[in-house]
């Protein structure tokens, strides 16, 4: 089993687009995979025709002392979410506090799904430490657009996430390709060698409350999701 | 299957996986030229406009070229 967290830059770079259209596509590869909410949004659910935020989750469960696993739904067999579940805002810092408090929290939760699944996707928020650092994941990449806002914010995050994957590229713009010409020279090593393109297609399949690779196979985006599939498993055999 | 035949071998092995993709490192490495300092003019040249065109990335570029403040001290520190 595999854990991989993605996190954005910033909010509104497309993290949860990108982590429910990865799951999917890992699930196409033949993967078992669980996709876990870890944004008080509590909306991942919506890119699989799920309430919107429904009541019930891990992190409810967590704080009223029942069992975190219940809550889970089967999108399909081999392809499960488990939504974050209804926090008051005072909750929300004391729930951050309890995972910084017990940093095994999650480990230990990963370590008893790991025959049930080849993969375990985490959707983590932005400034929230605890929720941020508590999944302990072999692969953890830092979602980017490319432009001037996120390469202020890329060079200080890098050492905390290592690896970071383009999101929205438009090779037609003059900005975007000098950017990604910087990122080539200078984050060499820690940029994903496959970049998502601006596609319509993602954002309308959030519209349609499916991923972008069941709403639009032949995609542009669909295609480059399914690349960086074929990528994050063949990083995880290295891993593993 | 079976290899084909080229006039000089290279072993994947010997190169990381970079300077497979790479065909300078390829070829510095077939002719044997280890010290040669190859740069890359046409890519040097794209990333020199690219910072003429947007400032604030020259600037940026600039800020991260300078050692950290932090660094300094300890440097000092014997």
């Amino acid at each position: 089993m595999i854990s991989m967290s993605l996190r954005g830059v910033r909010g509104g770079v497309g993290t949860s687009s990108t982590l429910a259209a990865l799951g999917h596509a890992l699930h196409e590869l033949g993967q078992k995979v669980l996709l876990v909410d870890m944004c008080p949004e509590n909306s991942l659910g919506l890119h699989f025709n799920m309430d919107l935020a429904p009541r019930e989750g891990w992190a409810r469960a967590t704080l009223d002392r029942q069992p975190w696993h219940e809550h889970a739904w089967v999108v399909e067999p081999g392809l499960c979410v488990l939504p974050y579940g209804q926090l008051k805002p005072s909750e929300l810092f004391a729930l951050d506090a309890l995972l910084i408090e017990q940093p095994k929290l999650w480990s230990q939760r990963q370590a008893a799904l790991a025959n049930a699944f080849d993969w375990i996707l985490f959707d983590l928020p932005q400034r929230l430490p605890g929720h941020m650092t508590n999944p302990h994941c072999a692969l953890s990449m830092m979602v980017t657009n490319a432009d001037a806002a996120c390469h202020v914010l890329l060079q200080p995050q890098l050492t905390q996430t290592p690896l970071f994957l383009v999101n929205r590229f438009d090779a037609a713009s003059q900005l975007q390709r000098d950017l990604l010409l910087i990122w080539q020279q200078r984050y060499a090593h820690a940029l994903v060698p496959v970049n998502l393109h601006a596609d319509e297609a993602m954002a309308e399949a959030l519209a349609r409350s499916e991923p972008a690779g069941r709403y639009a196979p032949s995609s542009l985006i669909a295609l480059d999701i399914i690349s960086l599939a074929s990528w994050c498993l063949l990083r995880g055999r290295r891993l593993e | 299957m079976a290899a084909l035949p080229t006039a000089v071998q290279i072993s994947a092995d010997i190169l990381s996986r970079k300077e497979r993709a790479d065909d300078i490192a390829r070829l510095k490495s077939m002719m044997e030229l280890h010290a040669l300092e190859y740069v890359d003019v046409s890519a040097h040249m794209e990333l020199l406009q690219a910072f003429e065109r947007w400032p604030l990335l020259a600037y940026l570029e600039a800020q991260y070229k300078q050692p950290p403040l932090l660094a300094k001290d300890t440097e000092q520190t014997p």
